[in-house]
């Protein structure tokens, strides 16, 4: 009796997993997507319906539920760094037209916290709640710089995964490149994470000066090198702002 | 088919579980015997709940010790929800509809910039509108929809539109300067509707709504246009319409806020 109310929580998990995976989904194809018998699959779905987790569309397909967007905020809400950046974010998308990103360390992997979309393109690798291994990316590569411990057990683990020709993957570049940024204060991710895709960190230290995660200003390569200094200008400001309020 | 013995299957644990992301959300974070005391429910099977909600990524440790909080899996899932939800197919149906009750030209637009893009538009049936054909766009201070946007925008939007656009750019035949313009946002933000009794020329109004997602932010709008008397002249209310239309897609999007919550972006964005 005690394992299976797990079971139907772990069901439920798996549906919402599948159904941000794939869209809107059928009865038969969710019944095969979680290896659950359809009688049961309908069961499930009513009960999330219920409490708007999923929602039922008119074709008759599940659908993530408006719920899971409150649920989202909410938990955005707790993270004192999303609250703190997210005014310092809003400014720097409306004056460089680009991607912005808030990136924490979670678990040894930097997570994406929170994201004001480009007006140009939409960056399809890092979405909120999404991760990026420490080496690569421009806000991973700004925390690594500053976050002795994290760049150890990075570079105790090398050879690094190459996500593109451009990543780093011996511990030496790790170093070098750590010691670069701390020199001039900001990373540049010069297609090391997305062919194409450039982006601009900088750290981000609270009133305390506790590393708490980095910004960065990410697109298309030649949107966002040729306005380096400018754009690492803003960053600063951002970081600042943002730090203040920690 | 061990379901047989439970008739509900285990699926009151389902309800159970909302009730305390709900409490969760609106609190922050939560000691387990503030839970108890939110849900009704007894801490020693709240501890079982939070444990199995831990451990599918649903809630995570809070700040402090014993606080619990939702879990960062959420914001991944609904990061991927809004990239599913697309404007354009939600708004379809509405479209459609606004275009066979009132038989004028039904627009959808978004704020690309300081400007409204038409992203979809339905024509009307006794004249065609040649402004804000599919693609084209319009400054956000002029025509129905573009200035359903404006009204509801963050100040900052007010005042670069205000500080960027060239001066013959800025205002249609209905706002002439700074002053009219901010004055017709105002009513409009406090009306959630824009109307235009003759906004593009001679003899031709319109309405827009705004439409908002579950942040309330202002996404878009819908509208319609054609002759004014047409418009406004009919067996049908075309404020009404329009409102409830893009209420509709508003929800489908998560929102729950009202237009009337919404703060109006022209008073606190005065210079």
């Amino acid at each position: 009796m005690a394992a299976k109310p797990i079971k139907v929580m772990a069901n439920s998990a798996d549906l919402l997993n599948a159904l941000a995976d794939n869209g809107p989904m059928s009865v038969v194809d969710i019944a095969e997507a979680i290896s659950m018998p359809r009688p049961s699959v309908y069961r499930l779905l009513d009960a999330l319906e219920h409490v708007e987790l999923i929602g039922i569309r008119e074709d008759g397909r599940a659908q993530l539920g408006t719920q899971i967007l409150h649920l989202a905020s909410a938990s955005l809400q707790g993270i004192p760094e999303v609250s703190a950046a997210r005014p310092a974010m809003a400014r720097l998308n409306e004056l460089t037209g680009q991607t912005v990103y808030l990136c924490a360390v979670r678990n040894q992997l930097v997570t994406c916290l929170d994201w004001v979309k480009g007006t140009k393109v939409t960056l399809l690798l890092l979405n909120p709640g999404g991760t990026l291994p420490p080496h690569a990316g421009a806000t991973s590569r700004a925390i690594m710089a500053w976050d002795d411990q994290l760049r150890h057990s990075v570079t105790a683990s090398a050879p690094l995964q190459a996500i593109t020709p451009n990543t780093l993957t011996t511990a030496e570049q790790v170093e070098a490149d750590a010691k670069i940024i701390r020199e001039r204060g900001f990373s540049v991710s010069d297609q090391d994470v997305t062919v194409g895709v450039a982006a601009l960190g900088v750290p981000l230290f609270d009133s305390h000066g506790v590393l708490r995660g980095a910004l960065s200003v990410a697109g298309l390569r030649d949107d966002v090198l040729p306005r380096q200094d400018e754009f690492i200008a803003l960053l600063q400001e951002a970081a600042k702002e943002t730090a203040a309020k920690l | 088919m061990t379901e047989a013995t439970d008739p509900s299957g285990g699926m009151n644990l389902v309800t159970k579980s909302a009730a305390v992301l709900r409490a969760i959300a609106e609190a922050g974070e939560l000691t387990v015997s503030e839970l108890a005391e939110r849900t009704a429910e007894p801490a020693s099977s709240l501890y079982r709940l939070l444990s199995t909600l831990q451990a599918i990524g649903w809630v995570e440790d809070g700040s402090r010790r014993g606080k619990t909080r939702l879990g960062l899996d959420f914001v991944r899932l609904g990061a991927k929800l809004e990239a599913q939800l697309d404007l354009r197919d939600l708004a379809r149906p509405e479209l459609e509809r606004l275009h066979a009750a009132t038989g004028q030209t039904s627009f959808l637009c978004i704020r690309r910039g300081l400007r409204a893009v038409c992203i979809d538009r339905i024509d009307g049936l006794d004249v065609q509108i040649h402004n804000l054909r599919l693609g084209e766009s319009m400054p956000l201070g002029q025509g129905a929809a573009p200035r359903a946007i404006l009204a509801f925008e963050i100040p900052e939007v007010v005042q670069c539109y205000l500080r960027d656009l060239p001066e013959d750019e800025l205002f249609g035949p209905v706002a002439h300067n700074a002053e009219e313009l901010r004055r017709l946002l105002a009513e409009t933000a406090s009306a959630g509707v824009a109307v235009a009794h003759s906004d593009w020329g001679q003899g031709i109004g319109g309405v827009g709504a705004p439409i908002f997602n579950h942040t309330g932010a202002v996404v878009g709008a819908l509208s319609i246009s054609g002759q004014t008397h047409r418009v406004f002249h009919s067996d049908y209310d075309p404020v009404a319409m329009v409102q409830s239309a893009a209420a509709t897609v508003s929800r489908a999007l998560g929102a729950i806020q009202l237009p009337e919550a919404h703060l109006p972006a022209v008073e606190s964005g005065a210079v």
